[in-house]
C-alpha cells in the first residue's frame, strides 16, 4: 500500500509497526506472527545467559530464529530500574549486535522504570540515561509517559525519538489519553515535522493502533497485543491493517467533531415538510 | 618538596609482592614432576600420595566437575569434596597415573591459584591463570553470541583472550532474549 518511508535517526523504514519478541509460545509462532505483521523492526531484551550443564543442551538463542537481513534489531533496556543499569544494558546490547553486524547496534529503546507494579518510566532516570547514551554515540528511543512536558525534555536531552505510552505496559488498555498523545505529537513536531514519535505500550487490539496512528504518530510499538492474543498470527495481520488504516486516515485528514448532526442527504426537495422545528 | 615526596617506598612492602610472582609455577609439562605435584591433589585423593615438603605450589591436579552442574548429581559427593574449577589445562600424564579419574577431560592442571568468582550471580571456582576466553570456552559459550561485563564494566569481545580472571570478580555473561 503506502510506500511512504519515514526516518528514525539514521534508519529509514516503510513499516510503521515495531513488534516485540517476548511472550510467544515458541519461536515458530513468533516468526509467523512477525511475518504477518510485516514489521521491519523487532525488539529484544538482554538477560543473563543460561549456563547449561556440560554436554547438556542449551536453549536456542533468539537471534538464530530471526532473519537478521530482514529485521533491524532494536534492543531494549527493559527491567532496568536505574539510569546506570539501563546504560549498562545498552552497552551490552551494542556489543552483542556489533558481533552480529546488525545495524541495530547503533540504537537502543531506553526504558528506565520506576516500579514493578506500574512499570511506569522514571522521568529523572530516563533523562539522565538519555544524556549519557547520546554522549556515548547511541541513537536513543526513549520510553516515556504521555506527559507532553517530559516528552519535550527528553527530546531536548538528545533523544532520536520519544515513545509516549498509550497505557501501562502489557495492560491492553489502549490509548487512555488520546488528547495527551496528540499534544505530545504536536509539541515534539513543532518546527521539526519529521521528528519521529512512536506510541509504545498498552495496545490491546487493532483499533488501538489505528487510534494512535490517526493522532499522527509515526509508528506504534507493541508486543503483548500480538503475543498474548488467542491467535497471534491473525492478530499480527490485523495490526498490519490497523497501522495502514490509521496512517491513511491521518494523511487523509479527518472531519472536525461537532456536537450536532449535519445531514449527508440534500435538505432541498424533500417530499415531506420538516417534522418539528428545532 | 615535602618530606613525604623524598621518602622512597619502603622496600619491605615490595618484597612480598616480588615473592609472589614465582609462585605461578610449572607451566611446562615436561619438567613437571608427577609425585611432587600430586601431593597437592587435595580434596580428591582416596589414598594420599607421599607429601614431600616444599612441593610446587599452585601446580594442582583437580577433578574438573561441571561448574554449572546441580549439586545433587555428584556421584562421589559423599566421600570426597567436589571442586568445580573453570579453566586450567588438561594434563594427561596426571590422568593416566591416577586411578580415580579416567577421562582426561576431567582432570585439569592448574597453572594459577584457585580463585573464587561470581558468574551471573553464582559463585564458582576458577583457575587464576584463566582468561575470559578460557572461561567462555569452558562454559561452551561462543564469544560472538555473548557480551561480558566484569565488575559492571563491559569487556569488548576483542579483549577476551587477554583479560585474566581475578579473585572476587563479578562476571555477567548476557545474551538476547525475547522482549518488547
Amino acid at each position: 500500500m503506502s510506500a511512504d518511508r519515514y526516518r528514525v535517526g539514521s534508519f529509514a523504514f516503510t513499516s510503521r509497526l515495531f513488534v516485540g519478541t517476548g511472550k510467544y509460545a515458541n519461536f515458530d509462532v513468533m516468526k509467523d506472527a512477525l511475518a504477518a505483521s510485516q514489521c521491519e523492526v523487532v525488539t529484544v531484551a538482554i538477560r543473563r545467559d543460561v549456563l547449561a550443564p556440560e554436554g547438556g543442551t542449551r536453549p536456542d538463542n533468539i537471534l538464530d530464529h530471526l532473519d537478521l537481513t530482514r529485521y533491524t534489531i532494536l534492543p531494549n533496556t527493559a527491567g532496568c530500574f536505574s539510569a546506570k543499569d539501563a546504560v549498562r544494558a545498552a552497552r551490552l546490547s551494542r556489543e552483542l549486535l556489533e558481533g552480529r553486524d546488525n545495524p541495530g547496534a547503533r540504537w537502543v529503546k531506553l526504558e528506565v522504570l520506576a516500579d514493578k507494579k506500574t512499570l511506569l518510566p522514571d522521568p529523572v532516570g530516563t533523562i539522565d540515561a538519555t544524556r549519557t547514551l547520546v554522549d556515548a554515540g547511541f541513537e536513543v528511543l526513549a520510553y516515556t509517559s504521555d506527559d507532553p512536558v517530559m516528552a519535550r525534555r527528553i527530546k531536548d536531552a538528545g533523544a532520536t525519538s520519544v515513545m509516549p505510552l498509550g497505557s501501562l505496559i502489557g495492560s491492553g488498555l489502549g490509548i487512555l489519553n488520546p488528547n495527551n498523545i496528540a499534544i505530545c505529537i504536536e509539541v515534539l513536531k513543532d518546527g521539526d515535522p519529521n521528528y519521529p514519535v512512536i506510541v509504545d505500550a498498552g495496545v490491546g487490539t487493532a483499533s488501538d493502533v489505528t487510534i494512535a496512528m490517526e493522532l499522527g504518530a509515526d509508528g506504534v510499538l507493541l508486543n503483548t497485543g500480538i503475543a498474548g492474543a488467542k491467535n497471534p498470527i491473525k492478530m499480527a495481520a490485523a495490526m498490519a491493517h490497523a497501522i495502514e488504516a490509521g496512517r491513511l486516515a491521518h494523511l487523509a485528514g479527518r472531519i472536525p467533531k461537532r456536537p450536532f448532526a449535519a445531514a449527508s442527504s440534500p435538505t432541498e426537495g424533500l417530499i415531506a415538510p420538516t417534522a418539528r422545528p428545532t | 618538596m615535602t618530606a613525604r615526596d623524598a621518602t622512597p617506598a619502603p622496600t619491605d612492602r615490595l618484597r612480598p609482592a616480588a615473592r609472589l610472582s614465582p609462585r605461578r609455577a610449572v607451566a611446562d609439562p615436561a619438567s613437571f614432576q608427577w609425585p611432587r605435584a600430586c601431593c597437592l591433589l587435595f580434596l580428591f585423593c582416596e589414598t594420599k600420595p607421599p607429601n614431600p615438603p616444599g612441593a610446587i605450589k599452585n601446580a594442582v591436579c583437580v577433578k574438573k566437575t561441571n561448574p554449572i552442574e546441580p549439586k545433587s548429581t555428584g556421584g562421589r559427593q559423599g566421600r570426597t569434596a567436589r571442586l568445580s574449577v573453570i579453566g586450567g589445562r588438561p594434563y594427561p600424564r596426571c590422568t593416566a597415573r591416577n586411578r580415580l579419574y579416567n577421562p582426561s577431560e576431567n582432570v585439569v592442571f592448574l597453572t594459577g591459584s584457585i580463585v573464587k568468582i561470581t558468574i551471573n550471580g553464582k559463585t564458582e571456582t576458577a583457575d587464576g591463570a584463566a582468561t575470559l576466553a578460557d572461561l567462555l570456552n569452558r562454559l561452551r559459550l561462543e564469544p560472538k553470541r555473548v557480551a561480558v561485563e566484569i565488575n559492571e564494566d563491559l569487556v569488548p569481545r576483542a579483549r577476551f583472550p587477554e583479560t585474566t580472571i581475578r579473585d572476587g570478580d563479578r562476571i555477567e555473561i548476557v545474551t538476547f532474549v525475547g522482549g518488547g
